[in-house]
């Protein structure tokens, strides 16, 4: 595998809500294999560089590069941005995962159907399969004895995982984060950082919002700090250790 | 006792043509109301917006003698049951409407995001994820409408259709007892506890904790 693929590209991302602009010029990229934290306070816009990148949120301005293939672009002749058309966003959102803040699992689906769900409808795998495929990763995860529940009867860190799960199941090549220790304890963000380094080992590109500090350290192998919609400073690990400590 | 029995369920195919069909009719046509609603384009909301607010707002009675009595005076007739049928079918329709619309809009918005980043089509979305949570929640609301129009079937004798109510309240008029109109009210009764078991029996089928 070519470590150096880049997953993910922005090129002087800006984005406004009416006049209020909260991405100013953001550029970074993430390679596979790499985990990359964006960090900062709430409201600095980290959530919606996530959003736009997975094209919930369309841009004011900029690119945005999502395995070599354009989510938006911006055309200089007309000075507008070209959004990926509704199929080009559907294979774009193959290479992608997105593990919400919320999770927002289907409540009316078991575990195993939450997972299979994509498998069948999207990739249209056999029922068999896929079920063999949501299993051995439902596994993976420490939820082989919870097939069969529904969401509501699980903690907190088991949705969570439920919803890594959910996304990976279907082999992206980028999985982004949401605050992925908002709802956690201790114990359980030890076993979740374990878990995205095992991804990255696999290759796996993973981008990471979060504001917890310690996580972001341990977890990491870039972190990008964000103040008033802009990068303001690319650090590593250790830059960051210094930086928290003082 | 029993032959009054007979006598009033002569009345009965009236009255279960209208809740038949009005079910059938309205339900499908409440969906399309809510999604007219809820749709972006402002003219279709506002129309979908004045549409439920008359149904809504002016009596089912009204309707019905407007259609059969009140349309022949510009010309459009209709025969008694077809003008019931229509307003029964246009007034059920704007009330199922609001019922899909305010649990459409009750569902979360991240249940349709997180769909739309694992891949699946607005269609699969619709049917597969918002559909059923829909169902679930407004259930209740909707067992309330279909208990109503039970006993809403017995406005239909003002068009001079022969249903239950009307059948009873001929047989008390010509015995001079009040037996028929309680064995009318023990025919409602059997309905509404029917349809409230039936209910109670999909609730729960369809029924998981959030």
């Amino acid at each position: 595998m070519n470590n150096n693929h880049i997953l993910l590209k922005t090129e002087g991302l800006y984005k406004k809500f009416g006049e209020n602009v909260v991405l100013n010029n953001i550029n970074f990229e993430l390679k596979e294999g790499e985990v990359v934290s964006l960090v900062g306070k709430s409201g600095a816009g980290k959530t919606t560089i996530l959003r736009c990148i997975t094209g919930l949120e369309k841009p004011s301005g900029g690119n945005i590069i999502v395995d070599d293939k354009y989510v938006s672009k911006f055309d200089e002749k007309t000075n507008t941005v070209v959004n990926a058309s509704k199929n080009e966003l559907h294979e774009i959102r193959k290479s992608l995962g997105m593990v919400f803040q919320n999770y927002h699992l289907f409540p009316h689906m078991t575990v195993l159907q939450n997972v299979t769900l994509a498998l069948t409808e999207v990739y249209k795998m056999s029922k068999e399969d896929a079920k063999e495929k949501a299993i051995d990763m439902l596994k993976s995860l420490g939820l082989g004895d919870k097939t069969d529940s529904k969401p509501f009867s699980l903690s907190g860190g088991q949705k969570q995982r439920v919803a890594i799960a959910r996304s990976c199941v279907t082999n992206p090549k980028l999985l982004c984060f949401d605050e992925p220790t908002a709802a956690l304890d201790t114990a359980l963000i030890s076993d979740i950082i374990k878990i995205i380094r095992d991804f990255a080992k696999k290759g796996m590109g993973i981008l990471i919002i979060s504001h917890d500090e310690r996580f972001v350290r341990d977890v990491s192998d870039r972190i990008l700090l964000m103040k008033d919609g802009q990068i303001v400073e690319e650090m590593t690990p250790s830059d960051f250790s210094e930086k928290i400590r003082s | 006792m029993g032959s009054y029995f007979v006598q009033i369920m002569q009345g009965f195919n009236v009255t279960l043509s209208v809740f038949v069909i009005t079910l059938v009719l309205s339900l499908p046509l409440g969906v399309v109301v809510a999604i007219i609603r809820l749709s972006k384009i402002c003219v279709f909301e506002k129309i979908a917006e004045l549409y439920i607010w008359i149904l809504r707002g002016t009596p089912l009675l009204l309707q019905i003698i407007f259609i059969y009595f009140g349309l022949p005076l510009i010309g459009i007739k209709f025969d008694r049951l077809n003008a019931v049928y229509f307003a029964f079918v246009f007034n059920y329709a704007a009330y199922f409407g609001e019922i899909f619309r305010s649990g459409i809009q009750s569902i979360e918005r991240g249940q349709t995001e997180a769909a739309n980043i694992l891949g699946f089509t607005p269609f699969q979305i619709n049917t597969k994820i918002i559909l059923p949570q829909v169902i679930k929640r407004t259930l209740p609301a909707i067992g309330n409408e279909v208990i109503t129009l039970v006993k809403d079937t017995s406005l239909v004798y003002i068009v001079g259709a022969s249903e239950i109510l009307k059948m009873a309240k001929g047989i008390a008029n010509r015995d001079a007892t009040l037996v028929p109109y309680i064995v009318v009210g023990v025919i409602y009764l059997v309905l509404t506890y029917v349809i409230t078991k039936l209910f109670d029996k999909i609730e729960r089928k369809v029924q998981y904790d959030e």
